[in-house]
Order: structure tokens, then C-alpha cells, then sequence
């Protein structure tokens, strides 16, 4: 019985039907099905996969992302249920377009995937100044932040956040990641980002590598 | 030299479906408005009768401003080379060709993947400025050695000193417009010779959905201002940035660029706009920009419809593939893309030169490939000359039974009514198996290096340069 309806919930993260995750969720909490257990094995598992079949090419980022969304549908009704423990997230990340520049579309999909993967976000929008990036580090204390730049004249704001982070005495807390069209790999390393994200799904594996890493010296 | 009017287009949409798009994207336009982020672009717009919340930075742009706006934009107008023989006449269904960039990398005459440097940006524009049929250029590749403080002007400098075709590039706000227009004047030996012959193009973008970011659409007024011609340009990627239906995306794109036409006649009635289009689809599985898709071509090919419809002539693109190499997908890609929007009668059909792997990196030999690929599709745009001397009655009568080959008529009309490719191999396999049995891109790569040895545009006097430099050096910013 627990089986078929988890199996159920499962079915329609993978199908991207938040309405109808909802609903399943909602029953199999009246029917004294472990919250843990629909998380764990339903909602999570529904998402990896379809996540390793995206890194694959056999999957669309849409319907990851629609998953994504039923996911979350999901774990709302889960969360009343689960404990500060149980609830725990994998890390904080804070992310951002950086100054001067307004596309997001990179970033929206990236914050989509590091929620279903189990971060907190804090999306701090676009057009973010060096200064708020560092504030909001401040006050947040994200195990990471993500910064996203499309244009070859505000990627440069980059490479400021990381020495303003410095200036501050802070850079040593967090790990930086970069991303964005014309950012590369040579770029990520000249202006000290701990990692350079370009793909989706592979985006959030670098950061949960990096969270293995978060208050060390490396 | 391009600019062949297209006699019989290729039209896609009806005129039925055109009108039901216009009415879509002025419903858009009146309903969720679009985003301004210019103080300077909300005042024209709020002064123009549009209704603007300053707050939320929001224009709602009532239909009457939008027609009015189109209306005097301009149905007719020149890009300038700074040789005469490179003007071209924005028209109708005029064509012209070229190529277009920003690209980060460069695939070099070694073969190798690397960034850009200033010297490619300056070898590739004078690759362009030697290639036949690649009417304009752009800012091909950013150097990425240079200052981003100072990146832009330092582009313009470069590109100017490269060629003398019309050169289109992206212009970073008012005061940088005002300062490329004093380049173009030092140039062009005086402000009124530069105001009559403007050799440059100012490349606006909008960001979809619906969003003027302030330093584009503070170019294209303060361009409109200087004299010098503007895009409009939206990049709307199909299933991300607008809908995945192509017909809404259109709807979409269109209304951003009567947005930004209105902005830009409210700033000076009569300017020079082109209506622009570098939309495309988002590859689903990559989550790039799938420059290689054929849906840019139909893109292309609709907004080249629309502007037309509006009578402003068309900033098309075609020519683009999302291949690493220039491989058989290069090819087949821009092809196909090239030829479908040239049929529309695009009158600036760019990009469709030297871009690969979705227009990240600029590819010197693909540009030289691309010179044929251009000249192939200008020969379908030529079309079927049917008169006496072509049907050549009186000939076929005369020869009868026997052959064509020595005939006069052959000798004198064979190159005329025959593309002559310059690079395409027709030759038995004997033959191009002594020569080496090469793949094109290595001929092209020779052929590029051939061109760099021997082509130089006419050169700007040490002087100017030096003043030019001094413009560049205004823009330095303490670290």
C-alpha cells in the first residue's frame, strides 16, 4: 500500500504535475505514510533521476525543471511534518546577476535545480552591486556564492566581488562560483572563483564538491 | 558587393497571420507594457502619452504612440561605407550580407581554439574588408586581453582602423555614443561629413521578455540624436525567454521592437532604425542558444515580414551553426538558415560570416567558406533571367542536333548566368587527389592566410589615431 502511493508520487514528480504531487502527498500523509519516506524515496528520487538522464542528453531541462517544481510542491506539505533535523538542507547558496547586467534566465534555471537538490537560495534578482553581494554574504553567511554575467563588459563585476569579499576579510568563508555565456573555465581561475558553472545539473554537483571543501584552506 | 532586390520572396506568413501578430503585440504593449530601465527613455515615453509607472520602471504604450512611431520611422535609408562602393541602401527587398560577432574565442589560422585577442579582431575585420561578398561587419571578436573599462572603445578603434565597410557594434550608454560619433568625425575629416556619410551602426539589443536595459536603449536615442543608425534587436530564446510556440515569440519580439521604435522616433522623429531580429530557440537539452536551428531562420524569416509590414527595413540573421568546427553541420546549418531569410528580402542579413558553436567563437577559415555560401545565395536571389538572348531560340534552332560548347553565345553568357565557385571543389577525384585531397575548411584556412598577406583597407594617418587613442584613454577607470 505504502509502495503503490509512493510510486504514485514519485510518477508525477517525474511527469512535472505539482497539483497532482500535491494531492498525492497530501493523502499519503492522511494514510500515516512517513514524511521521510516520501521524501527520500519519491520525491528526491524522482528528480536525481531525471537529473542524470538531463546530464545525459535524455531529458529535457523543462521537464526538470517542472519536476523541480512538483518536488517542492511536495515537500511544502512534507515540511510541517519534519523535524529541524530532518529538514536540514544540503547548504545555503546566494546567487545573483552581477551589476550592470539584467539577464536571468541562466540563474533561474541554476536556482531551480539547486532548490531541487536540496539547497536554501537566496536570490538576490539582477543588476546586484559588488556592494550588496558582500553585504548580503555578511548577513546570510551562504556555504556559497553563485554570480551569473552575460555580457563581456559586466563580468568584470565578478572578478570585483571576489576582491571586495577579500578587502571585507571575508573571502576565506565562503566558496565562489561563476557562470554565465561568455565565462569560461581561464576566466574562473584568473579572478580566484573556487569553480565555474556551465551546465545545469553539473552546476550543482560542483557545489555540493565544494561544500565538502567550505572552511578549509584549499 | 551585395544588395540584390529579392523580385519573387519567399513569405511565410500570410497577411492575415501578420495582422493577427501586430494586434497581439499591441495588446501586449498596452497591457504589460514593457520594462524601461532609462529615467531618459520613461520621460520621452510618458511625454509621448504612453502610461509609465516610474516605480516599477513600467511603460503601458497606448496603439495610437506605436503607429505614429512607425510611421515616421524611416521606410529608406543608407549604412555607409567609407568607400562609396561599400554604401548600402536599406530598402524594400534589398539584401545585404554580412558578418557578425561578439564572439569569445577564435578558431585561428593554426587550427587552434583560443580567445580573442585585439589582433584577431583586427585580422578578421580586414579578412572581411578583402572578402567579396561580405558586405558589413561588426565587433567580430572581443579581445579579451583588453580593459573592460576601456573595452568598447578600444573595439571601435580597431574596427575602424580595419576596414572601410560599414562597421556595426554595441555602444555602452549616451556618453560613449557621443564619443564614437567624435571618432567617426575625426575620421571622416569633420562632424558634417560624418552626419552625411555615417559608417557606423549602433547595435541596440532588447532583452526578452520585454526589458530595455538602460545602456542599450540610452545608444539608440543618443544615436538617434548623433545621426547614426540603430538596431532594435531582440534575441528571444523560443521556450525560455519568450514562448516555445513560435507564432507567441514573434508576437513577443515584435511588440519589443515597436517599443523601442517608439522610444527612438519620440527622440528624433525621422531617425534611422532598423527593425531588428536575433531570436532563436533554447536548445532544451544543452540550455544554449541554438544558433544553428533552423527556427532562426523562420524567426528571421518572419521578422523581415513584420518589418516589412511596418515598411522598416529589416536587421536580420542567418548564418549561424551551433557545430565546435567547421564541419558538414557548419554547413548544412547556416545554409539552410541563410537561404530561407535572404528569400524574405532581409535587407541586413547578418551573422553569416564566421561564427561557430553557437556563436561563441569566430572561425577564420568558416568566414572565407561563408564568402561562397553568400555568393551561392546571392545567385538564387539573381534568379532566372528569361529574355530572347536567354531563351535563345535562334541559338537552339541553329545548333539542333549537335552541342553548345564552342558556341559564342556560350562564351559570352556562361559567366554571367554561371556561379563560378572560388572555393568549391568540382574537380575529378584524380585531380584533387594529387592537389592533396584536402577538406575545404584547409583550403579556406590557406586561402584566409593568402588574403591577410596581400589585403589592407586604406589606412587612418597616425594622427587621427593618436586622437582616436586619447578618446579610448577617457574611458580608463582608476582600479
Amino acid at each position: 500500500m505504502t509502495n503503490e502511493i509512493l510510486v504514485e508520487i514519485k510518477r508525477s514528480v517525474t511527469n512535472g504535475q505539482a497539483e497532482e504531487t500535491t494531492r498525492l502527498t497530501e493523502n499519503a500523509i492522511q494514510q500515516s505514510t512517513d514524511p521521510l519516506e516520501i521524501l527520500n524515496q519519491a520525491l528526491l528520487p524522482a528528480v536525481r533521476e531525471l537529473g542524470a538522464k538531463f546530464e545525459q542528453g535524455e531529458a529535457f531541462i523543462t521537464d526538470l525543471i517542472m519536476a523541480a517544481n512538483a518536488l517542492k510542491a511536495g515537500y511544502s506539505i512534507l515540511r510541517p511534518r519534519l523535524s529541524p533535523k530532518q529538514e536540514e538542507k544540503v547548504g545555503r547558496f546566494l546567487i545573483g546577476t552581477v551589476e550592470g547586467d539584467i539577464h536571468d534566465i541562466g540563474k533561474e534555471i541554476v536556482r531551480n535545480m539547486l532548490e531541487a537538490y536540496g539547497f536554501e537560495v537566496e536570490d538576490l534578482g539582477v543588476e546586484v552591486p559588488a556592494k550588496t553581494f558582500v553585504e548580503m554574504v555578511m548577513k546570510h553567511k551562504p556555504n556559497i556564492l553563485g554570480m551569473s554575467a552575460l555580457l563581456t563588459t559586466t563580468m568584470v563585476n565578478q572578478r570585483r566581488v571576489i576582491e571586495d569579499l577579500k578587502k571585507a576579510g571575508i573571502r576565506e568563508n565562503v566558496k565562489v562560483m561563476i557562470g554565465g555565456a561568455p565565462t569560461t573555465e581561464e576566466w574562473a581561475t584568473e579572478i580566484g572563483a573556487d569553480a565555474h558553472g556551465i551546465e545545469a545539473v553539473e552546476t550543482v554537483k560542483k557545489a555540493i564538491q565544494l561544500l565538502g571543501k567550505v572552511g578549509s584552506t584549499s | 558587393m551585395g544588395g540584390i532586390a529579392v523580385r519573387r520572396k519567399w513569405e511565410p506568413l500570410t497577411t492575415e497571420q501578420i495582422g493577427k501578430i501586430h494586434l497581439a503585440s499591441l495588446e501586449i504593449l498596452n497591457t504589460v507594457g514593457v520594462k524601461v530601465k532609462s529615467e531618459r527613455a520613461l520621460d520621452l515615453l510618458k511625454e509621448g502619452g504612453a502610461e509609465v509607472d516610474f516605480g516599477d520602471q513600467v511603460a503601458r504604450i497606448p496603439s495610437a504612440l506605436v503607429e505614429e512611431a512607425v510611421r515616421k520611422a524611416p521606410s529608406s535609408f543608407t549604412l555607409y561605407g567609407r568607400r562609396r562602393e561599400y554604401d548600402m541602401k536599406m530598402e524594400d527587398d534589398r539584401v545585404y550580407f554580412g558578418a557578425g560577432g561578439t564572439a569569445i574565442y577564435v578558431i585561428d589560422l593554426d587550427g587552434n581554439r583560443r580567445l580573442a585577442t585585439d589582433k584577431d579582431l583586427a585580422d578578421t575585420t580586414r579578412l572581411v574588408d578583402a572578402l567579396p561578398n561580405v558586405d558589413f561587419t561588426a565587433g567580430l571578436v572581443n579581445p579579451h586581453e583588453i580593459d573592460q573599462d576601456i573595452l568598447y572603445p578600444s573595439m571601435w578603434v580597431t574596427l575602424l582602423n580595419s576596414t572601410e565597410k560599414n562597421v556595426l557594434h554595441g555602444i555602452r550608454g549616451a556618453e560613449m555614443t557621443r564619443d564614437i560619433a567624435e571618432m567617426g568625425s575625426l575620421i571622416a575629416g569633420g562632424e558634417q561629413d560624418f552626419r552625411k556619410r555615417p559608417f557606423i551602426t549602433c547595435c541596440c539589443n532588447v532583452v526578452s521578455p520585454l526589458q530595455h536595459e538602460k545602456l542599450m536603449i540610452e545608444s539608440a536615442i543618443e544615436s538617434a540624436i548623433q545621426g547614426i543608425p540603430t538596431t532594435m534587436s531582440p534575441e528571444t530564446q523560443s521556450g525560455a525567454t519568450g514562448p516555445a510556440t513560435l507564432a507567441g515569440t514573434i508576437a513577443l519580439f515584435n511588440a519589443e521592437v515597436l517599443s523601442g521604435i517608439t522610444i527612438v522616433q519620440l527622440a528624433r522623429p525621422g531617425a534611422p532604425i532598423l527593425y531588428g531580429c536575433v531570436a532563436s530557440v533554447m536548445d532544451m537539452k544543452s540550455c544554449n542558444y541554438a544558433a544553428g536551428a533552423i527556427e532562426l531562420g523562420l524567426l528571421s524569416a518572419a521578422a523581415t515580414q513584420m518589418a516589412h509590414h511596418y515598411h522598416v527595413p529589416v536587421y536580420a540573421t542567418g548564418g549561424m551553426s551551433d557545430s565546435k568546427v567547421s564541419d558538414i553541420q557548419s554547413g548544412y546549418e547556416r545554409a539552410m538558415q541563410m537561404i530561407i531569410v535572404a528569400l524574405t528580402g532581409a535587407n541586413y542579413l547578418h551573422d553569416a560570416a564566421g561564427l561557430l558553436e553557437h556563436s561563441l567563437t569566430f572561425s577564420y577559415e568558416q568566414l572565407v567558406v561563408d564568402d561562397e555560401i553568400i555568393a551561392m545565395v546571392s545567385r538564387v536571389l539573381e534568379g532566372i533571367r528569361v529574355d530572347e538572348t536567354t531563351i535563345a531560340l535562334d541559338l537552339i534552332k541553329k545548333v539542333g542536333f549537335h552541342n553548345y560548347i564552342a558556341e559564342r553565345h556560350t562564351a559570352e553568357n556562361f559567366q554571367k548566368e554561371h556561379y563560378l565557385p572560388r572555393l568549391s571543389d568540382r574537380s575529378a577525384w584524380d585531380k584533387w587527389h594529387k592537389k592533396g585531397a584536402k577538406s575545404l575548411n584547409l583550403v579556406a584556412r590557406e586561402k584566409a592566410k593568402e588574403l591577410l598577406r596581400t589585403h589592407f583597407p586604406e589606412p587612418i594617418d597616425k594622427e587621427t589615431n593618436a586622437r582616436l587613442a586619447k578618446i579610448v584613454a577617457r574611458w580608463k577607470r582608476e582600479p
